[in-house]
């Protein structure tokens, strides 16, 4: 009896934290204030473009960094339109937005035109709003809530990810 | 008047391509300092990656904002962790990897030692 009590301890001792860890697995926490106010281009399809000052962040803003030329980024734009659409049925508090980095302004306009992403897209003019936020590669999705950076999201992103990313920022 | 105000804008314009070069130093200098976090054991300043791109141009405007070495290499700490820097700081971690090596040695040196004289004395 002693020897099976021990046994389902050392056994919930192991696999609870386990149990807790897999739930946010693909999250990698951050926690750090951003300041950005920085000069960016919209996309839109023209070549002349205008271009906005992306300020800090006030409320939840979801950031997805994405490239041209990367593969996932393709991948991942029909969910990150689905989940646009899910924000304009549901008139939810958050916003998204796309930043092309490591890219061409040229191609970045030929992927806008090619897929279409009907959420705010962003071409870095500058080429440095990677390192203010630490990103390692594309794509790359970024959880901000009052110019604090929260978490990050590496790799293709999905829609179901997107929406527990943006739960888990509301009550964060 | 005229004739002076002429030469301290020569002198300014001659002066120009050294001030150009001493940014251009810094900034090579400092992007060797930093670790390319994409790459394999390449700085900022020897990759082409487009993070290292990014990375350099960075520093270009830190270093034209007149920020120090020092700022500069803390805000990428800040922004990366100290594994960014080429040369980490010998403290923690990184103190005992350090410390580890002479340790073995000496501690190897030790029973070396000790077996030669044990052998020694069997022998007489």
């Amino acid at each position: 009896m002693r020897s099976i009590t021990s046994l389902l301890l050392t056994l919930t001792i192991f696999f609870l934290p386990m149990s807790s860890f897999t739930k946010d697995i693909s999250f990698i926490p951050i926690n750090k204030k951003i300041e950005i106010n920085q000069e960016m281009a919209i996309i839109d399809g023209e070549t002349n473009s205008k271009t906005i000052i992306l300020e800090n962040f006030d409320g939840i803003h979801i950031v997805n960094f994405w490239a041209s030329w990367c593969g996932p980024c393709i991948e991942e734009i029909s969910e990150l339109n689905k989940f646009q659409q899910e924000i304009l049925t549901e008139n939810l508090n958050v916003n998204l937005i796309g930043i092309n980095i490591f890219d061409k302004k040229k191609d970045a306009i030929e992927f806008y035109l090619k897929y279409k992403p009907f959420f705010k897209t962003v071409f870095d003019k500058k080429n440095t709003i990677s390192v203010k936020f630490s990103v390692m590669g594309v794509p790359e999705t970024y959880f901000v809530k009052d110019g604090k950076i929260l978490f990050k999201y590496m790799g293709k992103i999905n829609q179901e990810i997107l929406r527990r990313g943006m739960n888990e920022s509301i009550t964060y | 008047m005229k004739v002076s105000l002429i030469k301290i804008l020569m002198l300014l314009l001659l002066a120009l391509p050294l001030i150009d070069s001493n940014a251009t130093n810094k900034i090579y200098d400092i992007s060797n300092e930093l670790m390319c976090p994409v790459c394999q054991g390449q700085t900022v300043a020897e990759s082409n990656s487009k993070l290292a791109l990014s990375m350099r141009e960075v520093i270009k405007i830190k270093v034209s904002n007149g920020e120090s070495k020092k700022e500069i290499l803390d805000y990428f700490i800040g922004q990366y962790g100290e594994t960014i820097l080429a040369k980490p700081p010998i403290k923690g971690f990184s103190l005992l990897l350090w410390l580890t090596p002479p340790i073995i040695l000496i501690i190897t040196i030790i029973i070396w030692i000790r077996l030669v004289k044990k052998n020694k004395e069997i022998i007489k």
